[in-house]
């Protein structure tokens, strides 16, 4: 008889790149207690971060500068917006644009009078102005006009918005860019990387959308009490919480994904593994179980605000409430009682859900297990600059190993087939605005960007085919090195699992958008409204605790609306 | 002179390496390069706005190199020294105690090489030309003799030893890359082949959305 079966559930294999890179999947991907957003509030709540709004100097019209300060056990940063009064025909989110509603950069400590006057020589120039290693970030955002105008003209009659318009729409101002990491003069990466408030990627970035999610609430409050000083009331709190920051993304989103491989798998680790942990544990708590469940009315109520007017969204909403009513019939035949009863849901749900509906119960199961996956975040950042080395010894064979194992799907693509290659990745000389054109109709195969791994992968194995299976791969890279950007990542690719999109980049059924959504569930977004293949609306922090009250309430507590009273 | 960020001057220099006619693979190792030289202090985006502008077009056969045994020599006049990095760092392992190499263009160029070497054997590699001697080990750029003037050499013949002592004194990092506004301004042209020129076609269909946002 054998004492120890049962004793030690199996552990659980994190799901394989196969199965996860999937475009279809990667659209499908949900927020996750590992988006960044959560994570900086996570550790703003426990470090006791203090806020302070240092300046509002800002007119009747919402122009003018304000300075919204954040103090940490070791640092300071602020937020410095400016305000300007900007003509409706001038309103584009594009990055072409060359004027903004308002303007904003993150400030490394608390800027002087000096500072603020030269940011304001060149914050609202965005792109056409320059900034010095003092500034992590730099940002603007544009007014959702029909929402700003509502609000302010409720609050100055003395009444609330209407609860189902902001609902609706949900922000006030959406931001267009937030571009970090050295861009504009900015502080690189690497300065600032091993400060533990910055560890976790984008946290730069957040900081900033959190501080200007703030300031924006502010400023209508304020116009409202500008206009009409005798009647004019703030916003209700909890009102004033469904609003967040709209974000405007364009396809400048999709490419980071490919150009960052190494970070991009440290991602998708993290978020696997934490589903690995969870299906591995031997007995559900029934308090974690009764937490899920308290999520499932809240997941509803998320779903059913999420509006697009897009089709193909629209169809993926319908196959995600018919899901979230499944796993609601599950849990509800399902007690959660038996041995490893978190993988035998997800097995169930691997079995009957949809990417959409799979990737949502992720989401869920993860929700009651902070204790056992938060820590996954401190994994999520990469140094790049550790795998750009090549290894020139390595095999031919081996490196015909490694394209058939990560690149396999793209061996057996017709490339010649006009449909696999109909789409070119570019950058448009007007403010090297990325697109993606139609290679057949347009003639911009000349500018093509080197985004079709899998298509380069293809033409590298092509280019193996007869060479000695132990010679090094440094010779192939002597005599053709139009070959070496794919060697790198294919080597990249064999250390790193999830680096690599499974999927034709450049295909005449590309959505773009699966791409964009899949990095922006990673920053935490939540109702992703495309407006078409390659262009998305979201919301940032909706729900959200404002600066000045992260403490007063529940924490992290804020991605799903609340429940049913 | 214009102060960029280290992200601003890769991308910048990786762009003007592909328009200047480089595959996009040599185009990192130029921006990845000039990164590494501009971290230490050294003028890595001009040095390599020198050699785009040198070998401008140029086919890759003509900037390359024979290797044989401990003396590598170029198939044309001279040896582009990302070309000469890139042979070497792809073969790390297997470099002989003493190699000569040259003419090559740029030699300082060759230290961000140097450093993959150092890395992945664990040996500090020496490069020596003319009166200059460093030594690059996987993080530090170390100048044993002369310092003021080895970002000034545009053609030599090199020898990296493998096994000399490390020596000399680090270069500190430096958190900005100067960059002449002449030497940004020739980078900022080749960079610009890269880009599809504007057409209303395209900037009404590329990126998928309209002109104003008003909502």
């Amino acid at each position: 008889m054998d004492r120890h079966a049962d004793d030690t559930p199996p552990r659980i294999a994190s799901r394989p790149p196969e199965t996860v890179m999937r475009l279809h999947r990667l659209g499908s991907f949900h927020q996750t207690r590992l988006s960044f957003m959560r994570v900086l509030l996570r550790r703003l709540r426990r470090e006791s971060w203090r806020f302070e709004r240092r300046a509002f100097d800002i007119d009747a019209r919402g122009v003018g500068h304000a300075v919204y300060t954040l103090r940490g056990p070791a640092r300071a940063y602020s937020l410095v917006a400016f305000g300007h009064d900007l003509p409706d025909d001038q309103r584009s989110d594009r990055v072409i644009a060359t004027a903004w509603d308002a303007t904003f950069t993150l400030f490394d400590g608390i800027p002087t009078a000096e500072d603020i006057t030269r940011l304001r020589d060149n914050i609202p120039r965005q792109e056409a102005g320059r900034v010095t290693e003092t500034e992590l970030s730099v940002s603007r955002a544009n007014r959702s006009v029909r929402m700003f105008a509502h609000v302010i003209d409720a609050l100055a009659a003395g009444k609330q918005p209407d609860p189902d318009e902001v609902e609706n729409v949900g922000y006030l101002m959406r931001t267009t860019a937030v571009y970090g990491s050295g861009k504009l003069g900015a502080a690189d990466r690497a300065a600032i990387a091993s400060r533990p408030e910055f560890t976790a990627p984008f946290q730069v970035e957040m900081m900033s959308v959190w501080l200007t999610r703030a300031f924006v609430l502010d400023l209508v409050e304020h116009m409202a009490r500008q206009r009409a000083p005798d009647t004019a009331v703030p916003l209700d709190p909890a009102l004033r919480r469904r609003f967040g920051i709209g974000n405007s993304t364009g396809l400048g989103m999709a490419p980071f994904l490919i150009s960052h491989p190494v970070l991009f798998n440290n991602w998708i680790a993290a978020r696997e593994e934490a589903l690995a942990r969870v299906r591995a544990l031997p007995r559900a708590n029934p308090d974690d179980v009764a937490k899920l469940r308290a999520f499932i009315p809240r997941a509803r109520a998320m779903v059913a605000v999420w509006q697009s007017d897009h089709p193909a969204q629209q169809a993926r909403l319908a196959e995600l409430r018919a899901d979230l009513e499944l796993i609601e019939d599950q849990l509800r035949r399902d007690a959660l009682t038996a041995p490893t009863p978190w993988n035998a849901l997800w097995l169930w749900a691997e079995a009957t859900l949809g990417a959409e509906g799979q990737e949502l119960l992720l989401s869920l199961m993860l929700e009651p297990h902070g204790d056992l996956v938060d820590a996954l975040a401190d994994g999520m950042c990469a140094d790049e600059a550790r795998d750009f080395a090549i290894d020139g010894a390595m095999q031919v064979a081996r490196m015909r190993t490694i394209l058939q194992d990560v690149y396999g799907w793209a061996l057996t693509v017709d490339w010649d087939d006009p449909t696999q290659q109909a789409r070119a990745w570019y950058v448009s000389a007007d403010k090297l605005e990325p697109r993606l054109g139609e290679r057949w109709d347009e003639d911009i195969t000349a500018w093509e960007q080197p985004l079709a791994p899998g298509r380069d992968a293809a033409r590298l194995y092509a280019a193996l085919k007869d060479e000695p299976g132990n010679d090094p791969i440094a010779d192939l890279l002597l005599r053709a090195p139009e070959h070496r950007h794919t060697v790198r990542r294919a080597q990249i690719a064999a250390r790193h699992p999830y680096a690599e999109i499974r999927d034709n980049t450049i295909g005449a059924d590309l959505m773009p958008i699966d791409m964009l959504r899949a990095k922006l569930s990673f920053f935490g977004a939540g109702q992703f409204d495309p407006r078409s293949d390659r262009w998305v609306r979201i919301n940032m922090f909706r729900g959200a605790p404002f600066p000045h009250e992260l403490h007063d309430l529940p924490e992290d507590d804020w991605a799903y609306p609340a429940g049913p009273p | 002179m214009t102060a960029l960020s280290h992200g601003e001057a890769e991308a910048l220099v990786r762009r003007a390496a592909r328009g200047a006619g480089r595959s996009w693979g040599m185009a990192e190792e130029a921006g990845h390069a000039a990164r590494w030289l501009n971290e230490r202090g050294q003028p890595g985006t001009a040095l390599v706005a020198g050699l785009l502008a040198e070998t401008d077009g140029k086919t890759h056969d003509a900037m390359m190199l024979r290797c044989s045994d401990d003396n590598w020599t170029p198939t044309g006049d001279a040896i582009c020294p990302l070309v000469l990095g890139t042979a070497l760092s792809d073969r790390a392992t297997v470099l002989p105690p003493v190699l000569m190499a040259g003419p090559v263009l740029y030699p300082l160029l060759l230290a961000p090489c140097l450093a993959t070497i150092a890395f992945q054997t664990g040996r500090p590699q020496t490069l020596a030309w003319a009166d200059v001697r460093i030594c690059v080990t996987g993080a530090d750029l170390c100048v044993q003799a002369g310092a003021d003037h080895m970002a000034r050499a545009t053609e030599a013949r090199v020898t990296l030893e493998q096994d000399a002592p490390a020596a000399g004194p680090a270069l500190p990092c430096t958190p900005r890359a100067d960059v002449a506004d002449a030497v940004a301004k020739r980078l900022t042209a080749l960079a610009a082949r890269t880009y599809a020129p504007d057409t209303p076609e395209r900037r009404m269909s590329g990126a998928g959305a309209g002109l104003t946002d008003n909502d």
